[in-house]
């Protein structure tokens, strides 16, 4: 304990977020000294350095609450290569603190769950996964845009082991794993392309200050750049048609990977739209937003089609991402402050929803090793804790009121419907779009409640399914929490949208206003 | 400086016709050499070949080139080559395989290079009739042998001099080439047994 | 600080070798010429190649482990010698000693410019000559890691790999056409018979034979063009070369010289179409001497290619080559060279092979920062020069990088190789398990190659990109495609690195060998681990070797007096001959 209030009290200084960032990194440097076969001080020591981590990461909320305000709290700035302005600057703000906090929460939860299910090569998947938690936490806090870059790519190895070492089936695992990379890398590189280019133009690096350096950016270099930077958070996201990696990899990866890929992985392409692709390129993001926006609709509805059609219960929810991460989308290029909130939201609870949905699914696939729908059944009299723990993700899912999949829907189909206030979106479109995006909950009830009435009620039909064990109290811990915070952002969302709003009206602000700005001086010309 | 001095119409036409049966001499069998069968003829064809181009340097005034060439290229190269040839073949005539699948690729590259080239050495001079030298620098043949004050003295003393370190440089390159060919050609029973581990 | 320590250990080793630098300049005083002190580091290594000789033809001294020192004094020595006086003053080798220039300078012909020079001392030969040095270093520690290589002919090894670092090094410094001919001629003579190595090895001889004929080829191609250039302008120097040129209003004539010359100089770097004996001879040759061709053989390539742009594309903007743009053209041979490695690589069953169109595939990425000394130069003036500086330094810097982690990944083939006698993919297979640490290593070492972070390779991605930047801002816009070009590149190159990376992580290993341990030696850790180590660690320290790499910059000689073409009048040419009294 002395330790970890020793932590805490390092973590009050002046490198707060680098603590939080680089502590699973030391733990996965510990867990390489451990030998193999102990699989148990693996386990123990992988947990203990995700909690420790989210212990040190909740202080973030409270310096945050006391820094207030649009700007970002916390920065830590140090030169890394003077010779390029390239420097290693920290903070948070609005935006990002919530998904940092998203991050810390939900690795213990995944370490705990993958103490069950991890079965060889226990130690290489935890440094994995400690690896990828830096990558994550590191992108989130990054405000240099070749840190956010570095970051954004170290991602990229231990999912791409993840999946390819652990996931489930031998032969379509590695298929998946290289699709997964090879997608990341083509949008990330054309991506890198134009952060140097608009580095190079600026003369900076600083994210704080590139939105005023991007002003001067010509209407051609926008529209390249902010194509660069969208089709690499389009393939993370993953926008309708760049979404094609995503089902496989999730289908692949096994449980802990699909819970940080949908849980937290994929907010890196909507955060990267907020934080760079928005503020930098105002114009052609209000200019393309129609665009972008129908494509979002499309992949809220061709997710669900999808959903619909399949037989496997992961993939279901594989795809039902492709239509939530749609919705997402959609908010953030309404550019209205109550849709882009909603969005920020959304994301939050996308993550705790489908991460819950991917856990359970990893419950259920560890004692019958298959996802088939037909190969369930009346689950919910052998398991009925477990089938209400699932009812309860698929209802967050779903977004009926009073979860937290509820508020964040009804904020952007809100927002959006109301259409951009001065934009040249008008209110039809928008109503339109909204009618459309609503249309893709009504298909999200649909196929989540089918797949739950094909796995848990009728008569159980399976012979192995007979003698299912319930929950654990394991899996109760790790499942708890996640369960808890859905109800909680579902009946009271203000701490978090109090938290967020100024961040993101500065953001939106002062997106539309330069935007508004740019396009009339090009009409006048 | 003896052929440069000869400026009358009649020495000049004689000096040309020399000059064009040495060239074409050279070229056909430069030509030979590539798509003879027999590789004795080849050789024989080398052997012209070479000799033709000493007679070339004869013409641009570089007489110790050429007898550089005649020494080094035909006195040395060719008869070794022959002898190679002879030595190593216990058949009498050694025939080689022309590769026929290649040949349109090879006579299209041999267009494309050689066609610029054509333009720029040649085409000038025959089609525009023009006096190129201070235009771009060229030196025609009979300008640069009138101009060349090349004999061994001066050679000795670029040598020495300008090209010193090349020419020291070239001293080492042979020794590599000896090394190297010292070790290829070696007897290989050396290499049965590993002797000894490093450090 | 780097820079202070190698100064001081400069001072110390030549107060122990007992060559301190003023012995240099006495001597150089008595010659009358105290450029030669600044050829000593050459002088060093051509002592040490006689002394290897020597020391292997005697019974007494005759072991692996003396010639191993001699070779690495005699490499390690002249990397400090160089470092000590590392951006210092550049001089320019012209061998006028004493009376006896003036005694010969005939006037009036054109084989004898005052001005021309053979070779030049400036920060950018000085980098390109310690890179080659530690190049060479790292070979003999691949040398001694590898098992293959016979002992006996350990001592005609190391003197062609000296011959070969000498030759690269004055390659370096050249700016005489002569000059540079006669040393890539040098370096290929003594690359060629240690690509033959393994005299009883039919792939050895079979790429051995190839490397010498494409050798010769293009040797021949490019003294065509040196002699169409040397008929237009009338010297060898590079230099007054690319001024003269300017003047000489025949663009055919000076685009295919050009074109020609780069042919030679595209076959060092392995340039695409110029690639073909690549492949092969890496597969033949030896893993050190593969290794060694890969990376110093391909930056002495670079290093002379891109002198020679630069004075090419000088000063000769007015009417500049209209046919031939050097900027397209070297982004195009560039995008070629790049998209044809990365392509054929996919498909190789061989890691060496697979290294070797890897290898393609990074000159082709290095000729981004070629394109942009083009830029720079066509550009000329201050901004240009510039420009052209950014473009070489980050060659420089990218290189530096490719060096470190193709070394370490050609020593982990090695390793593989010693221990499975295999060099083939699957020899990879289930790596990890056999010895997980050595996986990871190599999983590294191909992510730097990769150029994704947290890599050194990556920082030097993107110092090239950059640089590519620049040009493109400076009005290239050809340089924008190239860039985009190299971005697609990269990802397909991810195809290939990861079949490695699958084959060792994923892909279980033969049964037989899966679970025997993979025994690695002291020499091999310290090669692959340590070329691992460092580029991770240079990644975070990302500024580290920036400082050395802007020290890279070409001395451009001002307009010169000599410039002007000489005028050559018909008929009677006064050829007067000084003599020692005179002047």
């Amino acid at each position: 304990m002395e330790f970890l209030s020793a932590a805490i009290d390092v973590t009050n200084l002046r490198y707060h977020l680098s603590v939080v960032t680089f502590l699973p990194l030391v733990g996965a440097l510990f867990l390489t000294f451990i030998h193999r076969k102990r699989e148990r001080e693996l386990k123990a020591t992988a947990f203990f350095f995700s909690l420790i981590t989210f212990v040190a990461s909740l202080p973030i909320l409270f310096e945050f609450q006391s820094g207030g305000g649009a700007g970002f709290s916390l920065v830590e700035e140090v030169a890394w290569i003077p010779a390029f302005n390239i420097k290693y600057i920290m903070g948070v703000d609005g935006i990002s603190v919530f998904l940092v906090l998203l991050t810390t929460f939900l690795s213990p939860i995944v370490m705990l769950s993958s103490t069950s299910n991890v079965h060889h090569k226990v130690k290489e998947y935890f440094i994995a996964m400690l690896v990828l938690q830096t990558g994550l936490i590191g992108s989130f806090c990054a405000l240099d845009l070749f840190l956010f870059y570095v970051f954004f790519e170290l991602m990229l190895i231990p999912m791409y082991l993840l999946i390819g070492v652990w996931g489930s089936d031998e032969i379509e695992r590695r298929e998946a794993a290289l699709k997964f990379f090879v997608y990341t890398l083509v949008g990330s590189l054309l991506m890198f392309l134009a952060v140097l280019y608009v580095a190079h133009e600026a003369g900076t690096f600083d994210i704080r200050l590139l939105p005023e350096a991007c002003r001067n950016l010509s209407s051609t270099a926008q529209y390249v750049c902010f194509g660069a930077f969208m089709l690499s958070f389009a393939i993370k996201t993953p926008v309708f048609p760049f979404h094609t990696w995503l089902p496989q990899a999730h289908t692949e990866a096994p449980t802990g990977g699909s819970v940080v890929l949908a849980g937290v992985m994929l907010k890196l392409g909507t955060y990267g739209m907020l934080r760079f692709a928005i503020p930098f390129f105002p114009e052609p993001a209000v200019a393309l937003s129609g665009a972008i926006s129908v494509l979002a609709v499309i992949g809220i509805i061709y997710g669900s089609m999808m959903a619909l059609a399949q037989d496997d219960l992961k993939k279901m929810i594989a795809y039902s991402s492709v239509a939530h991460m749609g919705f997402i989308v959609l908010g953030l290029f309404s550019f209205n402050l109550i849709a882009v909130q909603g969005a920020l939201l959304q994301n939050i609870n996308h993550g705790l929803s489908t991460g819950l949905l991917f856990l359970l699914v990893g419950v259920i696939y560890e004692r019958r090793h298959t996802r088939i729908f037909a190969e369930f059944g009346g689950i919910a009299k052998v398991m009925p804790k477990f089938a209400v723990l699932f009812m309860i993700a698929t209802l967050s899912s779903i977004g009926l009121p009073g979860t937290n999949g509820f508020v964040g829907e009804f904020l952007i189909l809100l927002g959006t419907f109301g259409g951009m206030p001065n934009g040249d979106w008008t209110w039809t479109t928008g109503s339109t779009l909204a009618v459309f995006a609503a249309s893709g909950v009504v298909l999200g009830a649909v196929y989540m409640l089918w797949g739950y009435q094909r796995v848990f009620f009728g008569e159980i039909t399976v012979k192995e399914n007979k003698n299912l064990r319930d929950v654990t109290p394991l899996e109760m811990s790790f499942a708890l929490p996640v369960v808890v915070l859905i109800f909680f952002i579902g009946l009271n969302p203000t701490p978090l949208l109090t938290r967020t709003e100024p961040a993101v009206k500065a953001t939106i602000e002062n997106a539309r206003a330069s935007a508004a700005q740019r396009m009339e001086a090009v009409a006048h010309k | 400086m003896l052929l440069a001095e000869a400026n009358t119409p009649v020495t000049d036409w004689i000096y040309t016709l020399v000059f064009m049966a040495v060239f074409v001499t050279t070229l056909m069998a430069g030509l030979w050499v590539v798509i003879a069968r027999d590789v004795i003829r080849a050789g024989v064809s080398l052997f012209i070949c070479l000799s033709g181009v000493a007679g070339i340097y004869f013409f641009l005034n570089a007489q110790f080139l050429a007898v550089v060439q005649i020494m080094v290229y035909v006195g040395g190269t060719t008869v070794l080559i022959l002898f190679g040839v002879m030595l190593t073949n216990r058949a009498p005539v050694l025939t080689s395989r022309r590769a026929t699948d290649r040949t349109l690729a090879g006579w299209l590259a041999t267009v494309i290079v050689a066609a610029p080239l054509f333009v720029i050495l040649v085409g000038r001079d025959l089609m525009e009739k023009k006096d190129v030298k201070t235009a771009n620098g060229w030196f025609t043949m009979k300008e640069a042998a009138a101009q060349a004050p090349i004999n061994t003295v001066a050679l000795g003393d670029a040598l020495l001099t300008s090209y010193i370190l090349p020419f020291e440089i070239a001293s080492l390159v042979l020794l590599v080439a000896l090394v190297g060919s010292a070790y290829l050609a070696r007897r290989r029973e050396d290499e049965s047994g590993i002797e000894g581990r490093l450090s | 600080m780097l820079l202070e320590a190698a100064e001081t250990a400069t001072n110390a080793l030549q107060g122990v070798v007992g060559l301190p630098q003023e012995s240099y300049r006495a001597l150089a005083g008595i010659i009358g010429n105290d450029t030669l002190s600044y050829f000593a580091p050459e002088l060093v290594i051509c002592v040490a190649m006689l002394l290897v000789l020597l020391v292997d033809v005697s019974d007494k001294l005759r072991s692996p482990r003396n010639l191993m020192l001699v070779a690495l004094v005699a490499l390690a020595a002249p990397a400090l010698m160089i470092l000590g006086k590392w951006g210092g003053e550049a001089l320019f080798f012209y061998p006028a000693w004493g009376n006896l220039a003036q005694y010969s300078n005939l006037e009036g012909h054109i084989s004898l410019q005052p001005d021309s020079h053979m070779l030049v001392f400036d920060g950018f030969a000085n980098f390109f000559k310690v890179f080659v040095l530690a190049s060479g270093l790292i070979t003999l520690g691949m040398i001694h890691l590898d098992k293959g290589t016979p002992r006996r002919s350990l001592g005609e090894m190391l003197t062609l790999l000296l011959g070969s670092v000498l030759g690269m090094m004055l390659l370096a410094s050249a700016t005489n056409l002569l000059m540079i001919y006669l040393s890539i001629e040098f370096m290929s003579l003594a690359s060629f018979i240690l690509v033959a190595f393994k005299r009883r090895d039919r792939k050895g001889t079979e790429g051995a034979l190839k490397y010498m004929l494409f050798g010769a080829v293009s040797s021949g191609v490019m003294i065509y063009g040196i002699s169409l250039l040397y008929g237009m302008a009338g010297t060898l120097d590079i230099a007054l070369i690319g001024q003269r040129l300017a003047q000489v209003n025949d663009p055919l004539a000076i685009a295919m010289a050009l074109m020609m010359v780069t042919v030679g100089f595209g076959y060092k770097m392995s340039i695409a179409p110029m690639h073909f004996w690549a492949p092969d001879a890496y597969e033949g040759a030896p893993t050190p001497v593969t290794a060694f061709l890969s990376v110093a053989s391909k930056a002495a390539g670079f290093a002379v290619f891109i002198r020679f742009i630069d004075a090419m594309s000088a000063q000769s903007t007015g009417n500049a080559l209209p046919i031939i743009n050097w900027v397209s053209f070297v982004a195009v041979i560039g995008a070629v060279t790049m998209t044809v490695g990365n392509l054929t690589a996919i498909w190789q069953p061989n890691v060496k092979r697979m290294l070797a169109y890897s290898s393609i595939a990074h000159a082709g990425y290095l000729m981004i920062g070629a394109a942009v000394v083009a830029a720079g130069g066509e550009i000329g003036g201050e901004a240009g020069a510039r420009i052209a500086d950014v473009g070489g330094s980050a060659t420089a810097f990218y290189l530096v990088a490719y060096c470190l982690m193709n070394f370490g990944a050609f020593a982990v083939v090695q390793v593989v190789a010693n221990e499975t006698g295999r060099d083939d993919m699957n020899a990879f297979d289930g790596l990890f398990k056999r010895n997980p640490t050595l996986a990871v290593v190599m999983a590294i070492l191909l992510l730097s190659l990769l150029g994704i972070p947290p890599t050194f390779g990556f920082i030097g991605k993107a110092r090239l990109f950059m640089a590519g930047l620049e040009a493109a801002q400076a009005g290239y816009p050809i340089m924008t495609v190239l860039l985009v070009i190299a971005a697609v590149n990269t990802t397909v190159s991810c195809y290939y690195y990861f079949r490695l990376i699958r084959g060792m992580f994923i892909t279980p290993g033969e049964a037989a060998t899966a679970n025997r341990p993979l025994i690695v030696s002291n020499t091999g850790w310290l090669m692959a681990g340590g070329s691992a180590v460092l580029t991770l660690a240079l990644f975070v320290a990302g500024s580290f070797f920036i400082g050395p790499a802007d020290e890279a910059r070409l001395k451009r000689r001002p307009h010169l007096e000599g410039a002007a073409m000489p005028q050559h009048d018909q008929g009677h040419v006064e050829v007067k001959r000084g003599d020692g009294s005179k002047g």
